[in-house]
């Protein structure tokens, strides 16, 4: 029986995991969700460091560059022959043969390598560091913006505005789920832990909130912010709002976790071991679902994301000069901008993967906590 | 074939293929039922007693299925004297189709989740009448009207309109017991039916079972892990352990000269009203091997009391005619 | 039945209430009134906003009065002749203007549920009977990118690509013919023609929802002993699945109306902004902006209204349906 022995051991390792192991164990069989995570940490790294990342200053115009075409990466030399460090070409304007109006078009005369940690326009990250280098951009920089996704119609680079709106957009996500996340637990608690009548009534709050369509709702609250606050203040006051819809779910988790687990034996015996309740709560209840409760988060950013986009894109969300994905999906809102310009539409496709990725891990994490799940 | 004889199981395996190994949950099983008589099938759970009779039936759930060995099923009636293996068939078969229901029916543990919540129980019966004897489907209500009141459902011209929720526990399995035997199987095969019933009605039913063996002659294929109700039910009995059975004997020789290790040691689990006092109950050491991971040799050997080492871990014992019809599957009575 | 329906019933009337007390106090809130606003456009505009006209104005709209009085007067006159109040920006009742936009708000999520439906019910029971299928892999997957993306992102790619590739413009229920038109078939045909962007728009995510919970509730479904028991009476497969656990997992179909009529009636407002659509959407946002009060607060109380009427409708449905709740 020489076979059995590696899967005795297996099984005994399998026996003595502490629950993180395990659920850990669970997620990484989730291919996609493992590598949505990856993707997550990788867009989160990113908006970080969104200052060194973007080739440009964010808010850098010039009349001269109003909607330029995303430029395309040539990998191999005019010769034909393939060259590992990409090269664009520099833009230029010229008139249009049959509309006769004036439009930007690649210029082959001018070719500029891409190059890693170069010098650009100067900034301060994090409010302290000052530095001109980025991680990558051309040589010419000051005469030649590289616009690896276009610009706007003030002639903007939409790669780097991009790479900014990621900061406010994807930590919205993560304030507002904190804050649901708060609310969730504090009062899911309450009604699941004491039941009676306050549970009818916290019960009802949230069948109300969750009955009522969000967007309208959003928009109606929205307009309470007073216009003369500060975009930081607009965008807190946002987030709060966003999550007053969001913590119904995280309260309907924990309350469930709460109900079922107040029936089970290990609380009957902290009890009757005559375990405060604080503690019962602290040491007993909270950790059996802190992995449930990482799922339901990891879940719930997609509506914040969400929220924050279509609240910034009807105008009535955060307000330019903050940049967020939202507010540069604002300059696609109508059809002439976007047949003009349908790169202004790339924001977007940020929005969805980021999305994309959160429902994935999300949903690989649900899978892994459930500990009957093997 | 011994024209006796009903089902006749030879060397029967079904597999169930998971993606952490192969669980061989009936691992070469051999067993007959008689004509008009009942088999008592007793054993663990997961013993495979259960995936046996699903077998027979050809409805084991995914992903299990019959991996090899035969079901031979006779069937003598009037002119017609054939033998079907059902091993042989798909379980989509139209001929399997036929024989579930009308030649075999099944009955289960639970009354309440057996049944569809959002269908009349009428509905349900007259279901089977209108599946297999399409062109006598007027009659249905009438004949589900009937065998309610065989089985002793009160009142059947309202129950029939009920749904499942609407009646108790007991009345439930009697519908179920109906539904079974609305077209007067040769063969009625009851898993575990009274397991999830209180005492009192579990007599009910099994007084009920037996009264309607006398009226249509059929066979019975009686699953439970309950020794006390297999000496009330069975005249034959088969043990299980491990998706193999071990002991094959007539009730009275099965409680009175029991020749498995397994079967003894069961038996002697049983508390006894007339032991001495203060004596501890024994119980079977060890505990059932992974399905997964089955010892190679005979399935008991590793909590066997009269273990053998060389020829219990390595041969798997065949069986071993005892007396008459009665056989048993240990090393320990070959010679 | 008809007590569970009437409780239900019951239930409508204070919740309409409560949501009438938080749409006004919602509205109230923001600092300032509609008068404000009139000020600041008069002063753009380079007349003059004197004191006494601003006065005149509050005194016309009652909005001197204290909120609570303001409350009670709009509240009654909804209540006894369904008066909604006065829009100050566009100088006419309320009711005038939303009626029809609110009808249209209600067409498309009608329309939008029924295609909802017709996809998400033969693909969640296939998913279901057919698990780790390739099938059901593609739609599982197809089903996350549809709850991912935006629909208003959505909207206005299809926007785009219609115009780019076909020179349709697919914004707007009507051609320029028609849009003026009374009604008639053709009239009616045309509406068709361009009601289905909005429609697929708003199906694509709320169908990936359904898809989910139909092949969820069928696979648990599935494993119950009833199905078991169909088997053993020798029923096909297909003919048991259809007539049992399809239909048992029909309860939380019907349940989504009511989490899925909120999705809806918010998803319609935002694209109705990106598809120039005349409902409610375009209307309250302006009104918004404006702080027109009586228009804001009406459209929100009406469009939660259809939403808690959805939920009714669906505790109509699966009292309907499920003899279990029926006969409680």
């Amino acid at each position: 029986m020489t076979a059995a022995t590696p899967q005795q051991s297996a099984e005994t390792s399998l026996y003595t995991a502490s629950q993180w192991q395990l659920m850990w164990w669970r997620f990484s069989r989730h291919r996609v969700a493992v590598v949505s995570l990856v993707l997550l940490v990788f867009a989160y790294a990113t908006a970080l460091f969104a200052e060194v990342v973007s080739p440009h200053d964010p808010n850098r115009f010039s009349s001269s560059w109003v909607l330029a075409p995303p430029m395309r990466l040539h990998f191999t030399r005019p010769d034909g022959s393939f060259n590992l460090r990409p090269y664009v070409y520099g833009l230029t304007s010229a008139r249009d043969e049959e509309t006769l109006a004036m439009v930007i078009v690649p210029d082959e005369t001018q070719v500029h390598p891409i190059r890693f940690w170069v010098k650009g326009d100067p900034y301060t990250l994090w409010g302290r560091f000052d530095s001109d280098i980025h991680l990558f951009g051309i040589d010419a920089w000051e005469e030649q913006p590289l616009f690896l996704m276009g610009a706007d119609d003030l002639g903007r680079d939409l790669f780097s505005r991009i790479m900014f709106g990621a900061r406010i957009s994807l930590s919205i996500g993560l304030l507002g789920v904190g804050l649901s996340l708060l609310f969730g637990v504090v009062l899911g608690g309450i009604s699941g832990y004491y039941g009676g009548l306050i549970d009818v009534i916290i019960q009802r709050i949230i069948e109300l909130l969750r009955s009522l369509p969000t967007i309208p709702l959003w928009l109606t609250l929205v307009v309470i912010l007073p216009p003369h606050w500060s975009a930081l203040r607009i965008y807190f006051g946002i987030t709060l709002i966003l999550s007053l819809i969001g913590w119904t779910g995280m309260a309907r988790v924990v309350r469930g976790r709460f109900l079922a687990l107040r029936e089970e034996d290990f609380i009957m015996a902290a009890r009757l071991a005559n375990a405060p309740q604080m503690r019962i709560i602290m040491r007993h209840m909270v950790p059996s679902f802190t992995s449930h409760l990482i799922a339901q988060m990891t879940l719930a950013v997609p509506g914040m994301i969400l929220g924050e986009t279509a609240l910034s894109f009807l105008g009535l969300g955060l307000q330019p000069p903050v940049v967020s994905w939202g507010v540069l999906l604002q300059g696609a809102q109508n059809l002439r901008s976007v047949v003009l310009a349908p790169w202004l539409l790339l924001p977007g496709l940020f929005v969805v993967a980021v999305i994309l990725a959160f429902n994935f891990a999300g949903d690989g994490l649900r899978d892994a906590a459930d500990p009957y799940a093997i | 074939m011994d024209p006796g004889i009903l089902i006749d199981i030879q060397k029967l395996h079904t597999n169930f293929y998971l993606r952490e190994g192969v669980v061989k949950a009936v691992n070469g099983a051999s067993l007959t039922i008689a004509k008009g008589r009942t088999l008592g099938v007793v054993g663990e759970s997961g013993c495979g007693k259960s995936v046996t009779a699903q077998s027979i039936l050809q409805i084991v759930p995914r992903p299990g299925r019959i991996e090899s060995g035969d079901i031979l099923l006779h069937i003598a009636e009037g002119d017609l004297d054939e033998t079907i293996n059902i091993a042989d068939l798909n379980p989509g078969d139209p001929l399997m189709r036929d024989i579930r229901g009308s030649r075999i029916s099944m009955i289960f543990q639970e009354p309440m989740t057996s049944f569809s919540p959002v269908h009349t129980v009428g509905n349900q019966l007259e279901e089977t009448i209108k599946l297999h004897q399409p062109d006598r489907r007027e009659e249905a209500p009438a004949r589900v009207l009937d065998m309610l009141r065989r089985v002793g459902i009160a009142n059947p011209e309202r129950n029939v309109e009920s749904y499942p929720h609407q009646l108790s526990g007991g009345m439930r399995q009697r519908a179920m017991v109906a539904m079974a035997l609305m077209l007067e199987p040769s063969l009625l095969i009851a898993d575990e039916p009274t397991t999830a019933l209180d005492v009192t009605t579990e007599a009910q039913i099994l007084a009920l079972m037996r009264d309607m063996q006398s009226q249509l002659h059929m066979a019975i294929m009686f699953i439970t892990h309950d020794l006390g109700v297999i000496a009330e039910m069975a005249d034959d009995v088969a043990v299980m352990y491990l998706g193999r059975v071990v002991e094959k004997a007539p009730v009275r020789a099965i409680f009175h000269s029991p020749k498995h290790p397994y079967l003894q040691a069961l038996l002697e689990s049983i508390p006894r009203i007339q032991k001495r006092t203060g004596a501890r109950l024994k119980a079977i050491e060890g505990v059932v091997p992974n399905p997964l991971d089955v010892p190679p040799g005979c399935p008991f050997h590793l909590r066997c009391p009269d273990f053998m080492p060389g020829v219990c871990d390595e041969v798997v014992p065949t069986d071993t005619t005892i007396d008459e019809g009665h056989s048993v599957a240990c090393h320990l009575y070959t010679d | 039945m008809w007590k569970f329906l009437l409780q239900r019933l019951l239930l409508f009337v204070p919740t309409f209430l409560v949501i009438s007390v938080i749409t006004f106090v919602l509205i109230q809130a923001p600092p300032g009134d509609y008068i404000n606003s009139y000020a600041t456009q008069l002063e753009a505009s380079g007349e003059e906003a004197s004191e006494a006209l601003l006065a005149a104005l509050r005194k016309r709209y009652g909005l001197d009065q204290p909120v609570y009085v303001q409350y009670v007067k709009w509240l009654w006159g909804i209540f006894t002749r369904l008066d909604f109040g006065h829009s100050m920006q566009w100088n006419r009742p309320v009711g005038d203007l939303i009626w029809d936009r609110l009808a249209w708000t209600v067409v498309i999520s009608f329309f939008t549920i029924i295609f909802t439906w017709i996809l998400a019910f033969p693909i969640g029971i296939y998913s279901a009977t057919h698990q780790y299928s390739g099938f059901d892999y593609s739609f599982t997957f197809l089903g996350f990118v549809g709850a991912g993306i935006p629909d208003f992102l959505l909207a206005l790619v299809l926007m785009w690509l219609g115009f780019a590739f076909f020179g349709l413009d697919m914004g707007g229920l009507f051609s320029e013919a028609y849009r003026d038109a009374p009604w008639s078939w053709a009239k009616f045909v045309d509406m068709l023609k361009h009601l289905w962007v909005p429609v697929v728009v708003l199906s694509v995510s709320s169908t990936a929802g359904l898809i989910r919970t139909m092949r969820a509730n069928l696979l648990d479904e599935l494993r119950k002993p009833y199905v078991i028991t169909a088997r053993a009476k020798g029923m096909t497969e297909w003919h048991l699945v259809l007539k049992y656990p399809v239909r048992v997992a029909l309860n939380p179909f019907i349940s989504s109306i009511a989490y899925v009529l909120p999705q809806l009636i918010s998803g319609t407002t935002i694209i109705s902004i990106v598809l120039s659509l005349p409902t409610t959407g375009p209307i309250q946002i302006r009104s918004l902006m404006s702080q027109d009060m009586y228009l804001a607060g009406s459209i929100f109380l009406l469009l939660a209204s259809l939403t808690i009427l959805g939920t009714f409708i669906s505790d109509i449905l699966l009292a309907v349906v499920d003899p279990r709740i029926r006969l409680e």
